[in-house]
């Protein structure tokens, strides 16, 4: 009786495990084609010296002792980490609005577009845009001395300035897309907690930290992994807004514009191995910053189970 | 009386609640003006002359409110030919990349097997690598294969798979208990059957978020374009054909066509987002009270 | 009802899905026509209807060659599709190339020599383009030197990076306008810009502006000085006894003199505004233009005032005054299959008469060819046919490249290719370990001349010699 029911779980287990299997089919055979073959060979140039053309030289971990001697590449990695402030700030900013936008407001889909529209809009014209404003002459520091009187510094040329120019704008160009996602996670919320709250007469801040935060530390999650893994790949930003900055290696490169840099930006006199190797150590410390996160979410993050 | 006394107490509340609106609001409005100035700036620009942009005393409205430009950029058949081209890539990615996503996130958040975990961050770990360091081999894999005379390299990579999708709806079950399938195997439905008719509802609205998010992503993308197609003319995407109306006319700086371009590339987004939203923002309010 | 909406958006969804994928299946399957040629190059919209022309006219006198297919990429990502279609094998016939990587895709046996394709009719025609563009795509593998030996690619264009003024501010202040055919030196300059300052906040003026990148070589050349020892291996403005070389010194304190008296905007003005936004504001005096800025400031919404070509100034140690020199080059693959076919369409596209009368006519470059430019394109620009400067001779004396004595002073006109075309990469000249980096910093007079030179000495060489050996590697040499 005892083994026949063993034998049955298994069956049933076999079935859920051929079950599960099939349906990561297409993630993993897009995995195998589309970047296990790419993902090995970039491991393997990181070892040599390739313009891209004509043949590899194997020269060790060279690549890897010159960028660990080379200063721009600690300052690409500090100011890479100073620009992911923008996160936390975005996060709060994001939790706030899609509360706000979740109650009975008149205007609301006004509103939510307005929030969106520069989720929307193409990172490359609106960064050109931003050069703009961003001028000592320009939007920004116009409105800044008509509303203020003060004379603001050239956002982008300010050695001081030019980090916090760029952490205004991902700011401003993602915190709609953190708030629709908080939207949805609000939405997903079962109102009954709420109502039996209600009754239970806790305030506004209770129900917020009793229920509201918890239950969506699961998105917060989420957003959290995801924008640090996106935020310390930021390059297109760097390209449009920030290469004329004051001291631009110090004070504004980040490590994937570095790898552009080596590989690409000399027409050909591409460091391809050089430029593996960078982005070999950017992965690595990446998957160091996600696994400490997944390590440590049992604590704060909310689960069913 | 338990009715009398939930309704006395709503009604309490929302005279509190009506004071919190209001400034709620009024915070929300000033927030979405900073949010919106830039953008109204970026058509007023469009229609100023060079000069206006360029000037040493800020211009606020252009004198003469030049819309030459866009009659000029509506006309260009490159840019229908971009739109186009978005969408033939974006489509197809969207569709089947939903199915798979929502698949392979059903699967990694309520069954069971061996490898799970080390699937789930192999798949995850993609993410990490930066877009530099992979394109030249995939572009090599394409090449010998010969579709770079095609969108696919474009469209393939999505179609099987988005991880940031599979991520978020996987996060997103996490609230859902596990006993619903074993409830549903017992009544016994198949797998498949599970995730179609119970969980997929469930996702339903998160899936329509990540939908757009993953749109505008293909939309405003252009690294992978100018890889894979930018030999190719006849296949630029939207982004490519704006990129080439900024080269155009980049010696001179001439902002106002670069902006009228530029409010173009958004135009599309603009107007599938309102059509959109209101399907998308209904469904998750939806799913939201059914849960 | 809800429902049934969502289900007719599902199916419309889908089919739309199905068609989109069968019309990605078919557009993989047409350009099915005789490609008998391909050709990679990156160019402007009205650039690229000439070029098509051009090509058209191709077609039709070389009938046996069938289709020419000219593939257009993007400057901002030509790198890239190089890089990767190089790798991949999957070159076009003829492809862009600049001087600075023809010693590279030789010793790679990535593009073909030229000289035996090319018949005497051809060769005669070479032999009208401006010398010292088509030397520029010169190698000679056996002993490593640039600009001899074998050619390898043909000039798509030549350009220069001459200097212009404004007219207007000069009959302002009531200045006189520099000489049209001797050079400055550098004491008349200096007092030409003073007399050109206004030291006005609301409406400031000053004599030149400094946009380092494009006028640092021209000063430095044009007082005889040099960045690289003669085989571009060891950076030189610091020798290995620690003096420095006198004529960079010179140079670097010139320029930062210019800052310091007021004569030139701070790199902090330069930001607030944008130096060429102030150049088109009228309120720079000299300015430096290249031959594709001429259309750009005669036209009256970019520039609204008078202007005219003049000469870098030729400093203390100098013999001729220096503009900077560009070109880019047609090259062909060297596993291409139809090499001889595409040796033709380079030699057209570099030398045919009509295509160059149409480029230089509209606007888009000046001509390759000799005989062309001092003669009928001259007379054109003479009489304002085609619109361009008065002094339009500048460019022509600096193309010419009239090595010495030619001036009234006996001062020679010179186009020179920076020796940043001739490293492997130019991330020793504006890398982020370049000699550029913090030339901002150096303007703004916080680190004497002598101290930025010492500095940038030891990353440069770095850096330089970080190029060399990865490109010895790569050559296998």
């Amino acid at each position: 009786m005892a083994t026949k029911q063993k034998h049955k779980l298994s069956r049933a287990a076999r079935q859920e495990e051929r079950a599960g299997l099939l349906f990561i089919l297409a993630p993993i055979v897009g995995f195998l084609c589309f970047m296990l073959f790419p993902i090995c060979f970039s491991i393997v140039l990181s070892f040599q010296s390739w313009t891209g053309i004509g043949e590899m030289r194997f020269v060790g971990f060279q690549n890897f002792i010159e960028l660990f001697t080379t200063d721009t590449f600690w300052y690409s990695l500090g100011n890479t980490f100073f620009y992911l402030i923008g996160i936390p700030i975005g996060m709060v900013i994001a939790l706030f609005l899609a509360m706000g936008m979740n109650r009975k407001i008149p205007g609301v889909r006004i509103l939510r577009t307005a929030y969106y529209v520069p989720v929307v809009s193409s990172l490359v014209a609106v960064a050109v845009l931003w050069n703009q404003i961003y001028t000592q002459n320009g939007l920004l520091n116009n409105v800044l001395h008509s509303l203020f009187g003060i004379d603001g510094p050239a956002w982008l040329y300010d050695a001081g300035t030019v980090k916090w120019a760029i952490i205004i704008f991902t700011v401003w160009k993602g915190v709609g897309g953190t708030t629709v996602l908080y939207l949805a996670g609000l939405q997903n919320i079962n109102r009954s907690y709420y109502e039996a709250a209600e009754i239970d007469g806790a305030s506004g801040w209770k129900r917020f930290t009793r229920i509201t935060f918890p239950l969506l530390t699961p998105i917060s999650f989420y957003i959290i992994i995801t924008t640090i893994i996106g935020g310390l790949q930021i390059y297109v930003e760097i390209s449009v807004l920030a290469t004329n900055a004051r001291d631009f290696t110090k004070s504004a490169i980040t490590v994937v514009y570095y790898i552009y840099d080596v590989t690409f930006n000399q027409m050909a006199g591409a460091r391809m191995g050089y430029g593996a190797a960078i982005s070999w150590v950017l992965t690595i410390i990446i998957l160091i910053v996600t696994l400490i996160q997944f390590k440590v979410q049992n604590r704060w993050v909310y689960s069913a189970e | 009386m338990a009715n009398k006394k939930n309704g006395s107490t709503g009604e309490v509340l929302s005279t509190k609640a009506k004071v919190a609106n209001v400034i709620i609001m009024v915070f929300l409005f000033a927030g979405a003006i900073i949010m919106i100035f830039p953008l109204i700036y970026m058509v007023l620009m469009s229609c100023m002359t060079i000069n206006e942009t360029i000037a040493v005393n800020f211009v606020w409205f252009p004198s003469v409110w030049h819309w030459e430009n866009y009659a000029e950029v509506a006309q260009d058949p490159q840019f229908y030919s971009g739109v186009l081209n978005s969408i033939i890539v974006a489509v197809p990615t969207l569709v089947i990349g939903c199915f798979t996503s929502s698949l392979a996130a059903f699967s990694f958040a309520k069954l069971r097997f061996r490898g799970k975990n080390v699937f789930f961050l192999c798949l995850l770990a993609t993410m990490m690598i930066p877009f530099a360091s992979i394109m030249i081999p995939q572009y090599v894999m394409f090449s010998k294969v010969g579709l770079l005379s095609t969108l696919l390299p474009l469209i393939l990579p999505g179609a099987l798979g988005n991880i940031s999708v599979i991520f978020f709806l996987r996060q997103n079950l996490a609230g859902i208990p596990s006993t619903l399938v074993e409830a549903a195997l017992i009544d016994g439905c198949g797998y498949f059957r599970i995730y179609y008719a119970i969980f997929l509802p469930l996702m339903k609205g998160a899936l329509a978020t990540q939908a757009i998010l993953w749109f505008m992503g293909i939309w405003n993308d252009f690294l992978a374009p100018q890889v894979f197609v930018g030999r190719t003319q006849r296949l630029y995407t939207l982004q490519l054909v704006i990129m080439q109306y900024f080269e155009n006319n980049k010696t001179v700086a001439d902002y106002p066509i670069i902006m009228t371009a530029s409010v173009f590339s958004m135009l599309p987004t603009l107007i599938l987002f309102f059509i959109f939203q209101r399907f998308i923002i209904e469904s998750v309010a939806l799913s939201g009270i059914k849960g | 009802m809800n429902k049934r909406i969502f289900k007719r958006c599902l199916c419309g969804v889908l089919t739309a899905a199905m068609a989109a994928t069968a019309l990605v299946g078919f557009s993989g399957c047409d350009g099915g026509g005789n490609v008998g040629l391909t050709v990679m190059i990156y160019a402007q919209d009205h650039e690229m209807d000439i070029y098509e022309n051009m090509k058209n006219q191709f077609m039709e006198q070389n009938p046996e060659i069938g289709n020419v297919e000219i593939q257009r990429s993007q400057q901002d990502g030509y790198a890239t599709n190089v890089t990767s279609a190089l790798a991949a094998g999957t070159m076009a016939d003829v492809f862009y190339v600049e001087p600075a990587n023809i010693a590279r895709y030789v010793e790679q046996g990535q593009i073909a020599s030229l000289e035996q394709y090319l018949d005497e009719e051809q060769q005669a025609a070479i032999d009208d383009i401006w010398p010292d563009a088509v030397n520029a795509f010169r190698y000679d593998s056996a002993t490593k030197t640039s600009e001899t030996g074998d050619l390898y690619a043909l000039p798509h264009d030549y350009s220069a990076f001459m200097y212009a003024y404004n007219k207007t501010l000069f009959d302002q202040k009531g200045v006189a306008y520099p000489d049209a055919n001797e050079p400055m030196t550098w004491d008349q300059f200096r007092e030409t810009c003073a007399k050109l300052v206004t030291d006005d906040a609301n409406a400031p003026t000053w004599g030149c502006a400094i946009p380092t990148e494009f006028f640092f070589p021209q000063i430095l050349y044009g007082n005889g000085g040099h960045f690289l020892s003669d085989d571009m291996r060891t950076v030189d403005w610091v020798t290995a006894d620690g003096s420095y070389q006198q004529e960079f010194l010179d140079s670097m304190n010139f320029l930062q003199g210019l800052v310091a008296d007021g004569l030139a905007p701070t790199p902090a003005e330069d930001a607030a505004l944008g130096v060429y936004n102030r150049w088109c504001s009228g309120q720079i005096g000299f300015y430096p233009c290249g031959t594709w800025d001429v259309a750009n400031f005669n036209n009256p919404e970019i520039v609204n005032f008078d202007w005219d070509l003049t000469y870098f100034p030729v400093g203390p140690n100098g013999t001729y005054t220096a503009a900077r020199a560009g070109t880019v080059g047609y090259a062909v693959y060297a596993n291409s299959q139809h090499v001889d076919a595409a040796v033709a369409y380079i030699e057209f596209m570099s030398t045919n008469l009509d295509g160059q009368k149409e480029l230089a006519t509209g606007g888009i470059q000046l001509p390759n060819l000799m005989s062309y430019a001092n003669g009928e394109f001259s007379d054109q620009l003479a009489d304002g046919t085609v619109e361009y400067c008065d002094n339009y001779q500048v460019a022509f004396k600096y193309m010419g490249g009239e090595k010495s004595g030619t001036s009234p002073n006996g001062i020679g006109y010179r186009n020179v290719m920076p020796e940043f075309f001739y490293t492997p990469t130019t991330a020793w000249w504006n890398g982020s370990d370049g000699f550029l980096i913090d030339f901002s910093t150096f303007l703004e007079g916080s680190v004497s001349a002598e101290d930025y030179m010492t500095n940038t000495a030891a990353t440069c060489q770095e850096a330089l010699d970080t190029a060399w050996e990865e490109y010895e590697l790569a050559i296998g040499g």
